[in-house]
């Protein structure tokens, strides 16, 4: 009885420490993840995927979140910041190339980093998640910078034309993009249910497309 | 109510042609909508930015007639319905009415910021020194140890010291919730934070705890710490460029608001920075 306790304590210390230790250690082997945030939003918006994604065995120490000023600077601006920020995390991990993981206005910058200033060079799995692929009219609403690119037919939608897609997560209940169609280029995958604009981010199925698109290595 | 015979009998005739085969472009307009008369200026306006809009999308050879008959056709129509709303009522709503001044004024304004960032020039030597003094950038990873009172997160911050990793077994333990963060910028971060954690290492704590809500606090343990050089100069020009055009912008507008007289009805009346 008294070894089963002293066995049972030992592997409850272990336990804890493991936990610790856990907390600490880092897949190096593991590919860095870029997470990139919408309009009217920040770095904050990915914790629940996040935590999401760690829960199911991705290393939190290669994930990134990319803050830009979406207010003062347009998109183009917030893609060349993305591109030195890309080429720094690359740098800290060997020179593997990215996983860009984006929301929104996000990945309209992402498209732009990754068709106009060589992003591909950098990284070679890209998921938006409602991006306004084509432009919002709700757009017309906001003032900031990056809303006049969000505007369709803006030029920089233009000039972007069909470019930098590759994965993209939409649903029909978006009401920030409208037409919702707009959020779908390259190979699109709808999430099932009921999934807001902002709800991308924490439906789980939603984050179950996200984990099934983004490699772990 | 508006005669869809005569809006037909136009579009039939202006069908298969270009926008000024009827005028000879000798009149001003180009076409009548319930007598309205529409502008040769007005078309030309949408027609050529559209043109310009398919041009930059790389169709070389695009039919422009074509274009033009489709913008002829959505002006025509735009007109249409517009005519339709007033005679609704519709632009004499008071929320109608208030929507449109907001429009006028936000693009006009918009208009003029334009105009101010085209006087803007580039100066590369100022740019190059902007570049010299931009530090180096840091990344931090983060452990947040969850309280739900400020009390419990200042006792947790007591029992903690600087690169005391055992502490954090006794935190775990403490806190509601555990959680590790992403990698963030320094320069993402709130002022008090980026100005706190400037030389602490991994395993020190921030030395205050952290209100994210009315009922919940963090205590704040520094993960991991990356210190990434800038890129070259090439590279962070356009974002330079960007910070130096904003910033001439913003003082042009400063100086505009310096010469305004703005007098607040109410004391209590919320005030820009700016004014102060």
């Amino acid at each position: 009885m008294k070894i089963k306790i002293f066995a049972f304590a030992i592997s409850l210390i272990a336990m804890c420490m493991a936990n610790q230790a856990s907390a600490y250690s880092c897949n190096n082997s593991h590919k860095p993840i870029v997470m990139v945030h919408g309009w009217l939003s920040g770095t904050y918006a990915f914790n629940t995927m996040k935590n999401y994604l760690e829960d199911r065995g991705y290393s939190t120490c290669k994930m990134y979140t990319f803050g830009y000023n979406y207010r003062r600077d347009s998109n183009k601006t917030s893609a060349s910041r993305l591109s030195s920020y890309v080429n720094s995390v690359s740098n800290a991990n060997g020179g593997k190339k990215v996983t860009i993981i984006a929301h929104s206005n996000g990945g309209l910058v992402s498209r732009w980093y990754r068709a106009k200033l060589g992003g591909y060079s950098k990284n070679d799995r890209f998921i938006a998640l409602g991006t306004p692929h084509r432009g919002t009219s709700s757009a017309y609403a906001c003032f900031d910078a990056a809303c006049y690119d969000m505007r369709p037919n803006s030029s920089f939608l233009r000039s972007l034309g069909g470019s930098g897609c590759q994965y993209s997560i939409w649903t029909n209940e978006d009401i920030i993009v409208i037409p919702y169609s707009s959020s779908q280029c390259g190979s699109n995958y709808r999430v099932p249910g009921y999934a807001s604009h902002n709800g991308l981010l924490t439906d789980s199925d939603s984050l179950n497309i996200v984990r099934y698109l983004t490699p772990k290595y | 109510m508006y005669r869809r015979f005569e809006f037909v009998v136009f579009f039939v005739l202006l069908s298969g042609s270009s926008v000024y085969a009827d005028s000879g472009g000798e009149l001003e307009w180009i076409a009548t909508v319930n007598e309205t008369e529409v502008t040769r200026a007005y078309i030309d306006f949408v027609a050529d930015s559209r043109n310009v809009q398919v041009a930059e999308m790389g169709g070389g050879d695009f039919d422009s007639a074509a274009l033009d008959q489709a913008t002829l056709k959505d002006v025509l129509l735009t007109k249409l319905l517009v005519q339709a709303a007033e005679e609704e009522g519709l632009t004499e709503l008071p929320e109608i009415k208030q929507e449109l001044e907001v429009a006028h004024d936000t693009l006009i304004a918009q208009l003029y910021v334009r105009r101010i960032s085209k006087d803007y020039k580039a100066d590369e030597s100022a740019l190059r020194k902007a570049y010299a003094q931009a530090p180096d950038s840091e990344r931090y990873r983060f452990k947040y140890y969850y309280f739900n009172s400020e009390v419990d997160a200042q006792n947790a911050l007591k029992i903690t010291a600087k690169s005391v990793n055992s502490d954090s077994l006794k935190l775990d333990g403490l806190a509601l919730n555990v959680e590790e963060t992403t990698w963030l910028d320094d320069q993402m971060l709130p002022q008090e934070v980026a100005e706190a954690i400037h030389g602490l290492e991994p395993g020190h704590y921030l030395p205050f705890s952290l209100p994210l809500s009315p009922d919940q606090w963090a205590v704040v343990q520094v993960l991991d710490k990356e210190r990434f050089g800038k890129p070259s100069f090439e590279e962070m020009q356009p974002a330079l460029e960007a910070d130096s055009k904003n910033a001439y912008v913003q003082s042009r507008i400063n100086s505009i608001a310096a010469k305004a007289e703005i007098r607040f009805a109410d004391h209590r009346t919320l005030r820009p920075n700016w004014y102060e």
